[in-house]
């Protein structure tokens, strides 16, 4: 089955109004590239057909659709994949006639607060961030009385109908209860862009300290990745999270693979939609590919362990050790190291000395020409060995209209189609990402043909039309609690609460085989 | 009397005397004895207590003594011999532990505590040197120590004021005070009530013990007395200030005894040497029983096992002090050869049973590591714990007595006492791991001053602060009390879950029960409030007191109509925990408590009733059981699951109830078997106890108590289990059996 990009996890694709297949291109042109090109585009067609995603009718009393973008961090001092999708969406709400919007974001230490300030307008009259939080990371907990209080005020001031998180990091899960407490009426919709509240390990779903993928979280297998907590420590997270997170009227997964998790977690399929991140159109038309003498394969972001740097530099020393016949294969690196420990980056640094004949290093870019670099390879490299969420890395391909290679796991898997949208290989094995550039090399035609299935990514117009249809679905008529109801989500009732989610239709996972 | 003859002793040789207290003797050195080295020789046994000697070439008297074939230490004063040709003539005035001793114009030399010839002695003295009985001296007319001048020919100044006191002394190894001076007139039988000693700082009250004897500087104007008053001295260090001496005689007010002019306390051995010497010229009263103090060996603060050089070592490196006049020890004694009868703990004039009676051998391999060697020891228990109690009700320097073998008394100082409260009961349940066949033996002997201690650091008055956050309901439903110890961070968590909702009635009252993080858990819960807008109290106690004591201390704050003591790692699964709790009470007079169903993390039991077990490994103690934990609880439980107790983590009951039986008990130390005990006291009533299976709450047990694994909480365990098994016991006794569930 065809992936939608907007979903009710848990549920078959609903109406096409909401969930609308993307289509093959031609991909949707008009609006500038980055921050600020996330501009209304009436002109995007669709299978459906043109214009069948019908605005939603406002929310509570005539005027504007009030609406809050809260993110964990401003896009301005950090360039983030989640803190790009929130304030893109952000800046498509504003555009919006009907939509009165504004940005709030944690400053997440890196905007320094005015002395005495706990809410702060660094960056403009409609968007705000919030100062120190005493941020617990084990619980996502704020434990600033001040902040919280600072919130609650800027709540009344906003008075807003919807309040949409990305993510809770930094701003901390207790943020749902001052909205539910300051504005009963308000809906409240979370974003998830991690796996932050299933895994303690930076919410990457892989063991600590092996870094194996970790297919499910316990308590008990918690407490082993993390020695120090005890299983009951784990228990009691779960409790606190829940306690905030059941609150949301609605949760956004951008992939299906991260939905699943969530639902597997113990959310209820019928809070969860998945809506795939926005991307802003291209302008002009697609670039051709590359000079085909040499299979050029593009790597962009992190060089970290988790994005799989080793399974690159294990490939490229393969392929310096046999290289393809019919052509070379160049591996071009567009990122850097910076974040990284010093040994990891010297190990770096020592290896891609030593494949230079198949590596070239070309250090840090600039966001907004990530396209243009894409387009001058044939194909983009996302060797992650965690199972991602939907990167955005793989979206700005799909965009720049690049097939994409990549490990044949989670979020990546379920983004990239094998032989659709690009290739998988076997995750952690650089023997077989070799063996894979190794048979594009000799037989190119395999690349080329994908141009003529390759995804096209949602545009932020789309993504902020299908998630304004999640605004509107339906929530308790009044939240004031009713006694009887579960304090911390995991009810007496818990086992039975998980067969309740067999008991409500769940489409056939699309884990791509491998997984 | 003296027998000592008053002619010059011209024949030598031996001779036996008996010497007094204030006895004087002359000696003359002829210049034939003092060329030739003669000299005067006072025996007993085979050791020369007092040998005396002119050594011309020097112009010294010579005075030692060669006791066990050793000669001491030389005492020395000048003399004029006139190169020998001469006699010199000295003086020998003998005090009851000592003497003074003086050579024409020369210093008084005088000794203490040595050469003490007084009683039977012999005497062995060379031709060349002649000696006389120069006469008794009065010891108050000549000693410096002694009682003063009456102050005035016309006595006491007013009528009431009967005497004076001329000088007093504390005597530890009496256990009271001594007093000399004189009064108008001896008094009889009808005096002989209770005699309180008036100190600036106290009173000593006491039936006396008296001796009368005369003095030649009173005259007939008075009769001079000693008197010993039983008790320890008032107040602390510091030489104390004596007002007066009140009598109650049965007929009239009381009469008074004053101090002389300037009057001070002397020394011990001062007022020991007057009270023997006194003695001996006392012509009535209590002189029996006041010669029996004196022999008592005298306890002077130094260690008088030691110089022995004997194969002993009785060593206590710690005194932790129950209540005045009793303490348990920790300490090692090392004993090869059998030397030492008993061993005995000493408070003032009280001593106790041996120390073996109630004495626990401990390892200390240190011990056998140092003296393996040197006396072959294998066994390393070498150390010991014992509690010993004087039965002194009054507080004073604690020292050991030692007796030996031989019949000798000696004696160790002891280091004061230092630990008290919490500390001093970890201390002792945590010296070692009481084997199970010796449990019974060494809590029925250790488990009450335990208590005691454990009562003792609780009557302490302890300053109690509140904090308030938001507005509490002014008049509740129910009163949640919730002691927070360890994880203090569990408060955010339960404030989390409340802030759902279902407890719009109730009361929340946290009560810290480690008072040292007060700021931090102040700082967690402004931040907790500031999150969640659930109102709240924290009670502030100055001390850590445990679990019991500290629930109770929330109670005797709450307001609600019921009061439910929850454990602060107990969280309710849903909104209407309460409501359904406080329901089930509400529905069932009969119901005297109710409990929540407590469930582990994995939804297993963690409690769903509680049973009591007989373990013969503990000398067959009942130990309270939850049947079925760890289990999923059964297919169709339903309702009200009737038990015979349930546990303190989630207990609701009737706030008058709960007052009205005191709450937990305190006894039990710092947080075991108290919820038990409460039960039963509630089922004694006639009341039941259930868990409700309809209010379900997650418990994460023992998050908050840390590592169980040592001796310390395994021995307070069982220090708990014996308190409720005595307790048991005393109800069975009384005819009240332990409330069972028909058929269990």
């Amino acid at each position: 089955m065809r992936k939608s990009f907007a979903s009710r996890a848990g549920r078959k694709p609903g109406p096409a109004a909401m969930l609308s297949p993307v289509p093959s291109p031609p991909a949707p042109a008009g609006a500038e590239a980055g921050l600020a090109g996330a501009a209304f585009d009436p002109g995007v067609q669709t299978e459906a057909g043109a214009g069948d995603i019908a605005a939603p009718a406002p929310i509570g009393p005539p005027g504007p659709l009030r609406v809050v973008v809260v993110s964990h961090m401003h896009p301005r001092v950090s360039r983030g994949g989640a803190e790009i999708a929130a304030y893109q969406m952000y800046q498509t709400l504003r555009a919006m006639p009907d939509v009165r919007a504004w940005f709030v974001a944690a400053s997440g230490g890196k905007v320094s607060a005015p002395l005495g300030a706990a809410v702060f307008q660094p960056f403009g009259p409609d968007e705000f961030v919030l100062g120190d939080a005493a941020y617990d990371h084990w619980s996502h907990s704020a434990n600033n009385g001040n902040l919280a209080k600072e919130f609650r005020l800027l709540l009344t001031e906003l008075r807003p109908d919807i309040i949409h998180f990305h993510h809770f990091a930094n701003i901390g899960v207790e943020a749902l209860l001052h909205i539910r407490q300051v504005l009963p009426n308000a809906r409240i919709i979370v974003t998830l862009h991690e796996f932050l509240a299933i895994c303690n390990h930076f919410g990457q779903m892989v063991k600590r300290p092996s870094l194996e993928l970790c297919e499910e979280s316990s308590a008990r297998s918690c407490a082993k990745c993390f020695p120090e907590r005890s299983e009951n420590d784990f228990f009691l997270r779960k409790l606190y999270l829940r306690r905030f997170l059941d609150l949301a009227d609605h949760l956004i997964a951008p992939s299906q693979f991260l939905a699943d998790r969530y639902v597997d977690w113990g959310f209820d399929a019928a809070r969860l939609s998945v809506i795939e991140n926005g991307q802003p159109p291209l302008l002009g038309a697609p670039a051709p590919m590359p000079d085909p003498a040499t299979l050029t394969i593009g790597f962009f972001g992190q060089l970290s362990t988790l994005k799989g740097v080793g399974v690159l530099l294990d490939a490229a020393a393969e392929l310096r050790r046999r290289p393809p016949k019919r052509r070379p294969v160049r591996l071009e690196i567009h990122g850097d190291a910076s974040n990284q420990p010093p040994v990891l980056r010297e190990e770096i640094e020592r290896r891609l000395e030593a494949s230079r004949s198949v590596v070239a290093f070309r250090g840090t870019y600039d966001n907004r020409k990530v396209h243009a670099l894409m387009q001058g390879c044939h194909a983009v490299l996302v060797p992650s060995i965690w199972w991602e969420n939907s990167p955005l890395v793989i979206q700005e391909a799909f965009a720049a209209r690049r097939p994409v290679i990549t490990s044949d796991i989670g979020g990546m898997a379920e983004k990239v189609r094998h032989g659709v949208d690009g290739f998988h290989f076997q995750a952690r094995s650089g023997l077989a990402l070799a063996d894979l550039l190794r048979d594009l090399a000799e037989r190119p035609e395999r690349l080329d043909a994908l141009q003529q299935t390759l995804s096209v990514p949602p545009t932020l117009e789309q993504t902020v039309r299908a998630t304004r249809e999640v605004y509107e679905i339906g929530r308790p008529a009044a939240w004031a609690p009713q006694h009887g109801q579960p304090l911390g989500g995991l009810s007496a009732d818990r086992q039975q609460e998980v067969k309740g989610v067999a008991a409500t239709p769940v489409p056939a996972r699309q884990r791509p085989a491998g997984v | 009397m003296s027998d000592i003859v008053s002619e010059p002793v011209r024949d030598a040789g031996l001779r036996q005397l008996h010497i007094g207290a204030g006895d004087m003797l002359a000696f003359t050195f002829s210049n034939i004895a003092i060329k030739r080295g003669d000299s005067v020789n006072f025996v007993r046994n085979d050791d020369v207590v007092l040998h005396i000697k002119i050594r011309s070439e020097e112009s010294e008297l010579v005075i030692n003594s060669f006791i066990g074939g050793v000669w001491g230490k030389e005492e020395k004063i000048p003399v004029a011999t006139d190169d020998g040709n001469s006699n010199v003539s000295i003086e020998v005035f003998i005090h009851g532990n000592g003497i003074r001793i003086s050579a024409a114009a020369e210093p008084v030399l005088r000794i203490e505590d040595r050469f003490a010839i007084l009683g039977d002695i012999s005497l062995f003295i060379q031709p060349s040197i002649s000696m006389r009985h120069a006469g008794r001296l009065d010891l108050e007319a000549e000693d410096p120590a002694s009682p003063r001048q009456a102050p005035g020919v016309d006595g006491p100044e007013t009528a009431s004021e009967i005497g004076y006191i001329d000088s007093f002394s504390y005597i530890p190894s009496f256990g009271g005070i001594i007093l000399f001076g004189w009064v108008r007139a001896p008094w009889d039988d009808v005096h002989r009530s209770v005699v309180t000693a008036v100190f600036e700082d106290g009173e000593v009250a006491g039936i006396p013990l008296t001796a009368w004897h005369k003095r030649s500087d009173l005259g007939d104007i008075g009769t001079g007395y000693v008197m010993f008053v039983p008790g320890a001295m008032p107040g602390a260090d510091g030489a104390p200030v004596l007002h007066r001496l009140r009598l109650a005689p049965a007929q009239g007010g009381p009469l008074h005894i004053v101090p002389s002019p300037g009057v001070g306390p002397s020394t011990e051995l001062q007022a020991v040497q007057m009270l023997r010497d006194t003695l001996q010229r006392a012509f009535s009263g209590d002189t029996a029983e006041l010669q029996a103090l004196l022999k008592r060996p005298i306890y002077l603060g130094v260690d008088t096992l030691t110089p022995l050089g004997l194969p002993i070592h009785v060593e206590v490196d710690e005194v932790i002090e129950v209540r005045p006049g009793a303490a348990f020890l920790f300490g090692w004694m090392l004993d090869t050869q059998d030397l030492v009868t008993s061993v005995h703990l000493c408070c003032c004039a009280s001593s106790s049973r041996p120390l073996a009676d109630a004495r626990l051998a401990l390892e200390r391999n240190d011990i056998v590591e140092a003296y393996a060697k040197q006396y072959g020891i294998t066994d390393s228990r070498a150390g010991f714990i014992a509690f010993a109690d004087t039965g002194s009700a009054k507080r004073g320097p604690f020292f050991l007595e030692v007796r030996l073998a031989t019949g000798k008394i000696v004696f160790k100082p002891l280091p004061p006492p230092s630990r008290a409260g919490v500390a001093a009961i970890r201390r002792v349940l945590g010296a070692t791991l009481i084997p199970a066949d010796e449990v019974q033996r060494v809590f029925d002997t250790f488990g009450p001053p335990i208590l005691d201690l454990n009562r003792r650091r609780l009557a302490r008055p302890m300053e109690v602060s509140v904090a308030t956050f938001g507005t509490p309901p002014a008049s509740p439903r129910c009163s949640l009390v919730i002691p927070l110890y360890g994880r203090l961070d569990f408060l955010r968590y339960q404030l989390a879950l409340f802030s759902a909702g279902g407890l719009e009635q109730d009361e929340i009252l946290y009560v810290l029960d480690e008072p040292a993080r007060k700021g931090l858990l102040l700082d967690m819960a402004h931040s907790a409030h500031a999150s969640f807008q659930v109102p709240f109290r924290i009670i502030l106690p100055a001390e850590n007191r445990g679990f019991g004591p500290a629930s109770n201390l929330g109670m005797q704050h709450a307001q609600g109509r019921y009061v439910c003591f929850l454990n602060s790692d107990v969280f309710p699964e849903r909104t209407d925990f309460f409501d359904t709790l406080v329901r089930a009470l509400e529905a069932d007079p009969g119901l005297g408590v109710v409990g929540g169903l407590l469930l582990f993390a994995d939804s297993s039991v963690q409690h769903a009733s509680m049973d009591y077990e007989a373990l013969p490994q503990f000398g067959d103690w009942l130990f309270p059981t939850h049947p079925g934990k760890g289990r999923l609880l059964p297919a169709g439980t339903a309702g009200l699951i009737p038990s015979p107790a349930i546990t303190g983590a989630c207990m609701l009951l009737a706030r008058d109830l709960a007052m009205e039986l005191g709450g937990f008990d305190p006894d039990y130390v710092i947080g075991d078997f108290e919820d038990a005990d409460l039960c039963d006291r509630i089922v004694r009533r006639g009341l039941r106890c259930a868990v409700d299976s309809r209010a379900r709450a997650y418990h994460l047990e023992r998050q908050s108590q840390g590592d169980s694994a040592n001796a310390w909480r395994h021995n307070v365990t069982l220090l708990n289990a014996w308190t409720f098994n005595r307790r048991l016991g005393a109800a069975r006794d009384a005819g009240r059996v332990l409330a069972r569930e028909p058929g269990r």
